[in-house]
């Protein structure tokens, strides 16, 4: 039969294409970068396009590529828990200090901060533009306008979490929305749903243009977002870059990283904010 | 050439065939007519070795078959063309058997020749005619030289001319190549044309088996006789 | 936000001749490819096979394959996932998280049993007719496997094309095993989750139409492949 096996040809070669392709692609990788880190973080250090701004300076300066996987607080955390990620970049204190309380990090090292802003629609239909978070919370647990929650155990979410426990209200009904998505998804959801939820100031400054919501309450001391950098602890898997993610901090923590963070500015505003030391 | 000693078949608690020892000899046209449901496709499985009887044996020239298809070659009701053109399907037997390129254009072209189709070569066989097609699939069959060419209803449902112009083939093959040749028919003229010897089943048994001429002039059995005044 | 300008800005985008975007495209095509090609290699061959016989729990067998059909790809992703962790069975001898070599794997895993059902289906209805024939012609029994695998080549293509279809608009599995890592894992579906993530919905866009023009291009070729095939 060999004229129909010539009918399989067109597989053969294709599957010795990839393969020769894919080996290409491999060492060109290698041989472009000494090493790879892979940093794992929440999704609104990517999506505001800090990592993209910042991370070229780290990679030509110390010839280390990195990979950044963007997975929100919780699936970040629970990545480099079991080995897969160098180092992370993360907002959820709490969870952060038992992440190196129970030995999976090394230490954390405060890097920057942003705040955390109630957002609504422009017309503030539950009017509560300027009032202080914990009444704000209150009148919107009336449920007339909806509260779409992030849900998806990512420090966004934990921050909203222990605001309601502050308020001491158990957020629940059909005004109360929890989709277990990302930060630019619920601020797309909130925008095509008319109501309020709670946001880091960088992500909404980034979203701005394309949604149309307003801040409502904004610039009390509990809404203050920290974000944390904790390398893996080689103890727990020894085949961590541990070297790499030392780097990644000094370079973070140096006055260079710090003025760079500072700078940033997305739409003229600047989204991060660095400790004044 | 091919004898077959009680040959039993059951599936389930029917008797598909009971105990049937036949002796086939070299160079002869066997010809199998019987009603339907009377075991002749069952009994053309078992000779090809492509059913195992629940009892009894099939010997191919003193050996009990092992592996007969490199002997016997088969054509089944309604044969089943591979999706190709008519050259590939000729070769086929050809191809499997390791012979090289060049041997198989001669063999191919000399047998399509002698069936008369050697302008369809190149066709798809999705692109033929009935009667075309049953030539191609005896033709495919009869290209490996077997000794034993066995015959599922060769010419059923096909044209007036396609099926004078097969019987004509059969007639052919036994004479050039000593081929012996059974089929199956559920027409008795068909056999009465050209089968030398002519076998009647019922029911699961084999009545009997006698030169054709003499089957159909005197039949002595008494199912025979009532069996071809029924169909004349 | 008008649905008009954000599809001709994409469609500007994606003849811009941006590099990132013409490497995700051809990111995706080649671990979707790749994915295909490989669990056509092994399943095209295990589906012929198992239409063409009986064996131990085939009922079963062939469920299993149909429930892993609609296996969910994140489901498939996130077991994957923990098996190629670091702190999963595999990783002290090959470690291939967030890779695409991963995502491949993930892909055959999605697309194996795709390949599988459809080839078995088919393979069934025609095994026992194209086996006979072949064997018949005096093929071995390995033979005639091939030549059934050959005689359903059509829907062998047909179901690595479904395959394809879907590996390569699923999102969930690469997702996870991939880690939508710029320059490295990111493929068209997960660039597309990023960037309406990030409110770029011109972006997204274009890489939707991207996707859809694929799908259409490699049905179309197929398919017209296909109808050429049978007609000529």
């Amino acid at each position: 039969m060999k004229k129909n096996s010539l009918l399989i040809l067109p597989f053969v070669i294709l599957i010795l294409i990839f393969t020769v392709v894919s080996g290409c692609a491999k060492q060109n990788a290698n041989q472009s970068m000494n090493q790879t880190l892979r940093l794992a973080t929440t999704t609104s250090t990517v999506d505001s396009g800090l990592l993209d701004y910042l991370l070229p300076f780290f990679e030509d300066k110390y010839d280390i590529k990195v990979d950044v996987l963007a997975q929100g607080t919780g699936q970040a955390l629970k990545t480099a828990e079991l080995g897969d990620a160098d180092i992370i970049l993360v907002h959820a204190r709490a969870a952060e200090d038992k992440f190196v309380a129970d030995g999976y990090g090394v230490k954390r090292f405060d890097v920057m901060y942003n705040d955390f802003v109630l957002v609504g629609p422009e017309e503030d239909p539950a009017k509560i533009k300027g009032m202080s978070v914990q009444d704000a919370l209150m009148i919107l647990s009336s449920g007339e306008s909806k509260f779409i929650s992030r849900g998806d155990d990512s420090g966004t979410h934990k921050m909203e979490v222990s605001l309601w426990e502050k308020t001491g209200i158990q957020p629940q009904g059909d005004w109360y929305l929890s989709i277990g998505k990302g930060m630019g998804d619920t601020l797309i959801m909130t925008n095509e749903q008319q109501g309020y939820t709670l946001t880091d100031r960088a992500t909404y400054l980034f979203m701005k243009n394309n949604i149309n919501l307003s801040i409502v309450v904004e610039g009390e001391k509990e809404l203050l977002n920290p974000y944390g950098v904790i390398a893996v602890n080689p103890k727990k898997h020894p085949d961590v870059n541990v070297d790499g993610a030392q780097k990644l901090i000094d370079f973070l923590l140096s006055d260079e990283g710090q003025q760079l963070i500072s700078e940033y500015r997305v739409n003229d505003m600047q989204l991060f904010f660095t400790y004044q030391k | 050439m091919i004898v077959t000693k009680a040959i039993t078949v059951k599936a389930d608690e029917k008797m598909l065939l009971d105990s049937i020892s036949y002796q086939f000899n070299k160079g002869i046209i066997y010809g199998i007519i019987g009603p339907n449901g009377a075991g002749k496709t069952t009994y053309l499985k078992v000779i090809s070795g492509f059913l195992k009887p629940t009892k009894g044996m099939v010997y191919f020239q003193d050996n009990s078959i092992t592996n007969p298809q490199r002997k016997i070659a088969v054509v089944w009701q309604k044969p089943y063309l591979l999706q190709t053109t008519v050259y590939n399907n000729v070769a086929y037997g050809l191809k499997v058997r390791g012979l090289s390129k060049k041997k198989i254009e001669v063999l191919v072209s000399d047998i399509l020749q002698l069936f008369q189709i050697s302008h369809l070569a190149k066709r798809k066989v999705a692109n033929i005619s009935g009667g075309e097609s049953a030539k191609v699939a005896i033709a495919r069959a009869v290209i490996t030289s077997p000794d034993v060419l066995i015959l599922d209803e060769p010419t059923a449902s096909l044209d007036p001319q396609s099926v004078v112009d097969i019987e004509e083939i059969i007639l052919n093959l036994k004479d050039k190549y000593k081929m012996t040749i059974i089929f199956v028919t559920h027409n008795m003229f068909q056999a009465k044309r050209i089968a030398d010897i002519t076998l009647l089943f019922n029911n699961g048994q084999f009545i009997e088996g006698q030169p054709t001429k003499q089957l159909f002039s005197n039949p002595t059995n008494e199912f025979t006789r009532k069996f071809l005044q029924l169909h004349q | 936000m008008d649905i008009y300008s954000i599809f001709s800005n994409a469609i500007q985008f994606i003849f811009s001749g941006n590099q990132e975007l013409y490497g995700i495209i051809f990111r995706s095509l080649y671990i979707s490819g790749a994915a295909v090609a490989i669990a056509g290699f092994i399943g095209i061959p295990i589906g012929t096979w198992m239409g063409s016989r009986n064996f131990i729990c085939k009922k079963f067998i062939i469920r299993l394959v149909y429930v892993f059909m609609g296996l969910p790809p994140v489901l498939a992703g996130l077991l994957l996932f923990l098996f190629l962790s670091r702190s999963g069975p595999i990783a002290k001898h090959v470690y291939i998280l967030f890779t695409p070599t991963a995502m491949i794997l993930a892909q055959i895993v999605l697309a194996l049993p795709i390949v599988i059902g459809i080839v078995y289906s088919v393979s069934e209805e025609k095994a026992s007719t194209v086996i006979m024939t072949s064997m018949g012609l005096g093929a071995t029994r390995f033979q005639s496997l091939i030549t059934l695998m050959l005689e359903i080549r059509y829907s062998n293509i047909l179901a690595l094309v479904t395959a394809f279809g879907r590996v390569i608009a699923e999102v969930g599995a690469v997702m996870l095993v991939g880690g939508d890592i710029q320059g490295n894992t990111r493929v068209l579906t997960t660039a597309i989750v990023l960037e309406t993530r990030k409110g770029n919905f011109e972006m997204a866009i274009a890489l939707g139409i991207v996707l859809l023009f694929i799908s259409f291009i490699v049905n179309s070729l197929l398919f017209s492949w296909q109808y050429g095939g049978n007609k000529r």
